[in-house]
C-alpha cells in the first residue's frame, strides 16, 4: 500500500523532487564513475608499480562518501521540512508517526531506486570519460574499459548506506516536530541583526585575514623553494578557514542590512522585499556559506593545481634531467658495463648524441667547509669539473662556452647551495692560485651533487678521477623509459655483482622513465581532484537549490501578496531572479575569486622554477576551470530559477 | 440628486462568470450591473457560493470575467493586458483581506509604503506619505515592528494604511474582519467609516457579517450570482440599517451571519 502511494506521491511531486532527483543521480554516477576506475585494469597496474594510486582513491571516495551522505541526509530533511503541512495533516487525521516515515521513506525509495538506474546508466558514460582522460594522461591507447563487478557492489552498497542515513535524519525529524509545528509552521521571529556597521568592519578584516594568510602562504612557499625552512603552514590554514567563516559571517550580517539602511536603494520596486527575504536567509545561513565556499574553494584550487602540475611537468622534468639518459660511474674496470648500457639505450631510444664528463676530488672539503652541511658533519669531499669537460657537457643543453684563466666557477643545482659566499676565497691547487669566478645557479643540472667546482683543465691533472659518466640525447624523443629502466636495472645490477669490491657508485636517469611515471601521479592526481570538485561543487548547488526550494511554499505567498498589490510578472521575476542569484552566488564569489590569486601563486612558483611556458598557461587553465565551474552552476541555479518561478511568480 | 458618469468610480455592466468547461461549468456571476461613485462605501453581502467573492477578484482584476464590461475611473478593465492590469491595480486600487496579507519579513512600515516603492516614487515623499497614512491609521509608532509582533487589529490597521498610501481610487475588502474578535472587527470599521468619510475613499467591500455591513452607505445582497437586493442607508443610523441587513438575510434564506 505504501508503495503504491509513494510512487503515486513521487508523481504529484515531481517538481519538489526533481532537484533531490538530480542531485542522487549525479552522485550515484559519480561514484559509479570513480569505483570502476579503482577496479579498473589500468589502475591495478600503476599500484602494481608502486604508486598507492588505488589506495588513495579508495580513501578519497570514502571520505566523500561520508560527506555525501551528510549532505543528502540534510537534503532529505529538507523535502520532509517541505511537506510538513501535508505531513501534519496525516498526523491530525489519525496516521502514526511510523505511518508517515514509512510512506516517505517509500518514496525517497522509490527517487532513490530509480536515481540510482539512471545514476548507473550515466555513471557508465562518465567511467569511459574518466579512463579517456587518464588514458590521454598515461599517454596509452584509450579503448573501452570493461566494468567491474566490484565497482557497480560497492556504489549501490554506498547509496544504501547514505540512503540510510539519510533515512535516520528524517526519522530523528519527524520523531521530534510537534503536530502543530508541522502545521503551522515554526513561529520564527526574525532577529535583527544589532550593530550591522560592525559586522561589516569584520566582513572586511577577515578579507584583510584572507589576503594576509595568502600573502604568508605565498612568502613561505617563496623561502621553502630557495631553500629555506619555514614554519609549519597549520596555523595559517587555520586562520585562513576562520577568515572565510567570518567573512562569510560578517557579509550575511551586514551588507544587505546596511543596504536596507539606503532609503534610495529601498525605494525602487521591490528592492526592500527582495532585501528582506534575503536578510533572514543569508543571516541563518550564514555558517553554512563559510562550509560550502570552503568546499568549493578547495574544488577550484585542487582543479587548479591538479592541472598546474600537469602543465608544468615536462618543463620540470627537463629542468631536473636535461639529458634523456644520464650514465654516471665508468671507470676503466666497468666499461663493459657501460657499453652493455649503451648498446641497450640504442636498442630502446637510439642514440643522437653522447657526450662524456669526468669529476675529480681532492678528498679536501675547502669549498664545503663555508657551507652548512659542513657544520653539521654532512659535507662529502669537494667535487671538481674540468672546464672543458663543463663546456662539453652544456653545449648541448644551449649554455655559451666559460672561460676559467686562474678562476673557478661554482655551479650549484640547489638554492641551498648558493647561500655561501665565496667571493673572497683564493683556492691554491698545484702551486697556483685560482679565484673566484662565479657562482651559478641557472645551468641545466646534470649531477647530484649539492654543488661541484668547475676548474681549467690543469688544475685537475693531479686528482683523483671518481667518476667518468656518459650523458646521451636520443633519438626517439618518446621511447619505453620504463622498459630500459627495468631493463638496465636487471642487466646491471647482474654485472655489478661482479664487480661489489669496488664499491663505487652505479646509476642512470632516464628522463622519459620519470616522466611515464609522474604521468601516473598526474592521473590520480587529475582525476582525483575532478572527482573531489565534481562531487563538492554538486553537494553545495544541492543544497543552495533545496534550501531555495524548502522556501517556496512561504514564498508563493509572499508573490501571491504582491500580485495583488500591482507588481507585474516581470517584476515578479525580476525580484525573484535577484532573491536567489544573490543567495546562490553567496558561498560561490569567494571560490571564483581565488581563482585568481591561485592562478597568481601558481604562475609565480612555475617562474621560480624555470618554467616561464608553463607560467604563460596557468592563466589559462584557472580560466578554464573557473568557467567550467561557473557554467555548472550556472545549470544548476537555472533549474532552480525555473522550478521556483514557476511556483511562486503569479502570471 | 442625479449623479453625473464623472463621479462613477466602478462601472460593472452585464458581468458574467463561468468557472470549468465541457459539462461540468458552474456559473458564479450570472448578468450583474451596479456602479459605485466617488466617495461611496458599498458592501457586498449573501450566502457562501453567492458569487461575492468572484465579484471581487474580477474587480480587482486578478480574475477575467466571461462576458461583460468592467469600468475604473471610465478605464475598460476588460481586455486591457496584463502589464497594464499590473499597473492598475497599483496606482488605482488598494486592498484590505482578510488574512491580513502582510509580508511577514517586511517591517510594519516596509509593508505600508511597498505601493509607493512599486510605483518607484523618490524615497522623500514616500516617507511623507508613511508618516501621513500611519498618523491617521494609529500605526505610527509600530513601524518597525513585524507583523508577528502585533495583534490582529493592529495588523489590519496596518493593511489598511498600505491600502490608503497609494491614494487609490477603489479599496476593496475581502472579509476584513473574518480574522479579528468583535472588538477589533468594531474599531475595523470605525477605521474603514473615518477613511470614506474624512479621507473621502471609496470603498467595496465583501462581508457575510450583518453587524460589518451596517457601517456601509449602502449594501449589495448576492444570490446565485445574481443582484438580488439593495439597499441604500440614507439618513438611517447603523441600528436601523442592522436590522434592515438582517430582515433582507431573512428573506434571502437566512443563511446570512446576523450575529
Amino acid at each position: 500500500m505504501y508503495l503504491n502511494l509513494a510512487i503515486r506521491n513521487v508523481k504529484r511531486q515531481v517538481g519538489s523532487y526533481l532537484i533531490y532527483f538530480m542531485t542522487v543521480s549525479l552522485t550515484v554516477a559519480l561514484l559509479f564513475a570513480v569505483n570502476n576506475v579503482i577496479y579498473s585494469r589500468e589502475l591495478a597496474a600503476l599500484a602494481d608499480r608502486g604508486e598507492g594510486a588505488g589506495t588513495a582513491l579508495k580513501i578519497l571516495v570514502a571520505a566523500i562518501s561520508f560527506v555525501v551522505a551528510f549532505v543528502l541526509s540534510y537534503a532529505t530533511s529538507f523535502l520532509l521540512k517541505r511537506r510538513k503541512r501535508e505531513f501534519g495533516t496525516y498526523l491530525t487525521l489519525g496516521m502514526t508517526r511510523r505511518d508517515i516515515l514509512r510512506l516517505f521513506l517509500a518514496e525517497t525509495l522509490v527517487i532513490c531506486g530509480i536515481a540510482l538506474g539512471i545514476g548507473l546508466l550515466a555513471g557508465g558514460f562518465l567511467f569511459q570519460g574518466l579512463m579517456a582522460v587518464m588514458m590521454k594522461l598515461l599517454e596509452m591507447e584509450f579503448s573501452m574499459s570493461p566494468y567491474s563487478l566490484e565497482g557497480l557492489l560497492r556504489t549501490v552498497a554506498l547509496t544504501a548506506a547514505i540512503f540510510l542515513v539519510a533515512s535516520l535524519a528524517s526519522g530523528i525529524y519527524l520523531r521530534r516536530a510537534a503536530i502543530y509545528d508541522l502545521i503551522h509552521g515554526e513561529k520564527k521571529v526574525e532577529k535583527r541583526v544589532k550593530r550591522p556597521g560592525l559586522w561589516f568592519l569584520a566582513t572586511v578584516a577577515a578579507l584583510g585575514g584572507m589576503a594576509a594568510c595568502g600573502i604568508q602562504f605565498w612568502r613561505s612557499v617563496d623561502i621553502s623553494l630557495r631553500g629555506g625552512t619555514v614554519d609549519s603552514m597549520e596555523s595559517l590554514l587555520a586562520g585562513f578557514i576562520l577568515c572565510v567563516m567570518l567573512f562569510h559571517m560578517g557579509a550575511a550580517k551586514s551588507v544587505v542590512f546596511l543596504l536596507l539602511r539606503r532609503p534610495g536603494f529601498c525605494s525602487r520596486g521591490a528592492n526592500t522585499f527582495v532585501l528582506r527575504q534575503l536578510s533572514g536567509n543569508l543571516s541563518a545561513n550564514s555558517v553554512m556559506f563559510g562550509c560550502l565556499a570552503l568546499l568549493m574553494s578547495l574544488a577550484v584550487a585542487g582543479t587548479n593545481f591538479s592541472f598546474i602540475q600537469k602543465a608544468g611537468q615536462e618543463e620540470a622534468l627537463h629542468a631536473a634531467w636535461p639529458y634523456d639518459v644520464m650514465y654516471y660511474s665508468v671507470s676503466n674496470d666497468r666499461k663493459s658495463e657501460a657499453e652493455l648500457a649503451e648498446s641497450l639505450i640504442r636498442e630502446y631510444a637510439g642514440i643522437r648524441r653522447k657526450v662524456l664528463w669526468r669529476t675529480f676530488e681532492t678528498g679536501e672539503q675547502e669549498f664545503y667547509s663555508r657551507t652548512g652541511w659542513y657544520e653539521e658533519r654532512m659535507a662529502p669531499n669537494d667535487s671538481f669539473m674540468p672546464v672543458s669537460d663543463f663546456n662539453a657537457l652544456m653545449a648541448p643543453l644551449g649554455a655559451e662556452p666559460v672561460a676559467l684563466e686562474g678562476q673557478f666557477m661554482i655551479v650549484c643545482t640547489s638554492r641551498e647551495a648558493a647561500e655561501p659566499d665565496w667571493s673572497d676565497m683564493v683556492w691554491e691547487h698545484g702551486g697556483k692560485s685560482y679565484t673566484f669566478h662565479s657562482c651559478r645557479t641557472d645551468y641545466p643540472k646534470i649531477s647530484y651533487l649539492y654543488f661541484y667546482v668547475v676548474v681549467p683543465d690543469e688544475a685537475v691533472a693531479d686528482m683523483e678521477c671518481v667518476e667518468e659518466s656518459r650523458a646521451y640525447l636520443t633519438e626517439k624523443s618518446r621511447f619505453d623509459g620504463i622498459g630500459l629502466h627495468r631493463e638496465l636495472s636487471r642487466r646491471l645490477s647482474a654485472q655489478a655483482g661482479e664487480n661489489r669490491q669496488t664499491g663505487r657508485r652505479l646509476a642512470f636517469e632516464i628522463r622519459e622513465y620519470h616522466r611515464q611515471e609522474e604521468n601516473g601521479v598526474s592521473a590520480i592526481l587529475v582525476v582525483g581532484a575532478l572527482f573531489a570538485s565534481a562531487v563538492f561543487l554538486l553537494l553545495a548547488m544541492a543544497i543552495l537549490a533545496l534550501k531555495t526550494l524548502s522556501g517556496l511554499g512561504e514564498d508563493k505567498g509572499r508573490y501571491e501578496i504582491l500580485f495583488r498589490l500591482g507588481m507585474g510578472e516581470r517584476e515578479q521575476a525580476r525580484a525573484l531572479f535577484w532573491q536567489t542569484f544573490v543567495f546562490f552566488i553567496a558561498p560561490f564569489a569567494l571560490p571564483m575569486a581565488l581563482s585568481i590569486p591561485v592562478a597568481a601563486f601558481g604562475a609565480h612558483v612555475m617562474r621560480m622554477e624555470g618554467m616561464e611556458a608553463s607560467a604563460e598557461v596557468v592563466w589559462l587553465i584557472a580560466g578554464i576551470v573557473a568557467g567550467v565551474t561557473a557554467l555548472l552552476y550556472l545549470l544548476y541555479y537555472t533549474a532552480s530559477y525555473l522550478i521556483a518561478r514557476r511556483t511562486v511568480v503569479r502570471d | 440628486m442625479e449623479k453625473t458618469d464623472m463621479e462613477k468610480i466602478l462601472e460593472i455592466e452585464n458581468v458574467t462568470k463561468y468557472y470549468g468547461s465541457g459539462a461540468v461549468v458552474t456559473k458564479a456571476l450570472d448578468g450583474i450591473s451596479f456602479d459605485v461613485e466617488k466617495g461611496e462605501f458599498t458592501a457586498i453581502m449573501g450566502a457562501s457560493g453567492s458569487g461575492k467573492s468572484t465579484l471581487l477578484n474580477v474587480i480587482s482584476t486578478i480574475d477575467r470575467v466571461s462576458s461583460g464590461e468592467i469600468r475604473v475611473e471610465g478605464r475598460r478593465l476588460t481586455g486591457m493586458r496584463e502589464n497594464d492590469l499590473s499597473a492598475f491595480r497599483r496606482d488605482r486600487l488598494g486592498f484590505i483581506f482578510q488574512e491580513y496579507n502582510l509580508l511577514d519579513t517586511l517591517t510594519i512600515g516596509e509593508n505600508i509604503v511597498l505601493p509607493l516603492h512599486l510605483k518607484k516614487l523618490p524615497p522623500q515623499e514616500s516617507a511623507g506619505e508613511l508618516k501621513r497614512v500611519a498618523q491617521a491609521l494609529g500605526v505610527a509608532d509600530q513601524l518597525d515592528k513585524f507583523p508577528r509582533e502585533l495583534s490582529g487589529g493592529q495588523r489590519q490597521r496596518a493593511a489598511c494604511a498600505r491600502a490608503l498610501i497609494a491614494n487609490p481610487a477603489l479599496i476593496l475588502g475581502d472579509e476584513p474582519t473574518g480574522a479579528l474578535d468583535s472588538a477589533n472587527a468594531k474599531n475595523l470599521m470605525e477605521t474603514f467609516q473615518m477613511m470614506n468619510r474624512s479621507l473621502g475613499s471609496t470603498i467595496l467591500m465583501v462581508t457575510h457579517d450583518a453587524l460589518m455591513g451596517s457601517y456601509a452607505d449602502r449594501v449589495l445582497f448576492l444570490k446565485d450570482g445574481k443582484i438580488w437586493s439593495e439597499i441604500h442607508r440614507g439618513d438611517r443610523g447603523r441600528q436601523e440599517m442592522y436590522r434592515e441587513i438582517w430582515s433582507v438575510s431573512a428573506a434571502l434564506g437566512g443563511e446570512t451571519d446576523v450575529s
